[in-house]
């Protein structure tokens, strides 16, 4: 249950046999949660941290008038509140995307894992990585134009899947409906669906139902403005030519 | 309020569209969406650009042109009010 979360942390920083184990012992199996169902309500006050063992979800705030705006997307291996248990109550709310496998760990044992250097070097990478991407989706939002915009959006989530094995090294499946992503790139569903015409009429999507194909990764990645930069991994860091996928 | 037929480059086949005019002024364009990507809302029409308080985030489609001048006419009026 704890290989997605030692494939996303060891994608930031190597960690000793000591460490996995520790990990793997203090993950679990975690528990169940439907497709819709609330990991933490936006506004509610949380003492353990969530982690995604398996399936998808994404954070998100509500509008006054009920409009949402999707601001992360969360994947298996994610830590979806790290150090969540310091606020008063949550800025945001998480929910799952498809059915999910969570697991949840006290502050009790986030103090054993930080304890750890490794452990607590990898998990200030995840949690620098979460701003970054943040940065990154603004940057999207505000000064790129729709299919742009979406192809980013599609190279991320190939990449972010890639490093915990739930994508090959040029197709995924798309967990996110077109009014999900238009809630996360600020467009309407229309102007989605015309972003992901439009890519796969240049050819640099396929797209059959929620399987995305990317034909010439390096052109979709080209055509997105996409530098993996940003999502901090080690293979990118490093040069090194091959990642975990 | 007036609406003047218009063909739109949208690079799909939704290119019937219309400029809104409110006392002579643009304040709308809309588009029917007429490509089959768009499933069952294909034949409703969709706002592409609104002006003045008729823009939106995250507009309804509207079922004809009757229902896409109630809307605009309530933005209009909203913006009055504020």
């Amino acid at each position: 249950m704890s290989a997605a979360i030692l494939g996303k942390l060891e994608a930031l920083h190597p960690l000793p046999d000591d460490d996995r184990a520790l990990l793997h012992a203090v993950v679990g199996r975690g528990r169940p949660l439907k497709a819709g169902d609330d990991i933490v309500r936006e506004g509610e006050r949380t003492d353990v941290v969530h982690v995604i063992l398996e399936g998808h979800g994404y954070r998100y705030k509500t509008l006054a008038d009920g409009k949402r705006q999707i601001i992360g997307y969360l994947v298996p291996g994610d830590f979806c509140d790290l150090y969540g248990f310091l606020l008063d109550r949550m800025d945001h709310g998480m929910a799952a995307r498809t059915a999910c496998r969570i697991t949840e760990l006290s502050e009790e044992h986030i103090l054993m894992l930080t304890s750890r250097p490794a452990l607590a070097r990898a998990l200030w990478w995840s949690e620098l990585v979460n701003a970054s991407i943040l940065r990154e989706w603004l940057v999207n939002m505000g000064r790129r134009t729709p299919s742009v915009r979406v192809a980013h959006i599609l190279c991320e989530l190939l990449v972010r899947l890639q490093v915990v094995g739930e994508a090959t090294s040029d197709s995924f499946r798309l967990e996110l409906s077109q009014a999900e992503l238009g809630d996360t790139v600020g467009l309407t569903t229309v102007s989605v669906n015309r972003a992901l015409q439009k890519l796969r009429n240049a050819g640099l999507i396929l797209q059959t139902n929620r399987e995305i194909a990317i034909p010439d990764v390096t052109a979709l990645k080209a055509f997105a403005d996409f530098d993996p930069s940003y999502l901090h991994f080690r293979k990118d860091r490093d040069e090194s030519p091959e990642g975990r996928a | 309020m007036e609406f003047r037929e218009i063909k739109v480059a949208t690079d799909s086949a939704d290119e019937e569209g219309r400029l809104v005019l409110h006392e002579g002024r643009l304040v709308a364009v809309i588009v029917r969406l007429d490509d089959p990507s768009h499933g069952p809302a294909k034949g409703q029409w969709s706002l592409e650009a609104g002006f003045n308080g008729v823009e939106s985030t995250k507009p309804p489609l509207f079922a004809n042109l009757q229902a896409a001048e109630r809307w605009i006419e309530l933005q209009i009026a909203d913006r009055i009010r504020v």
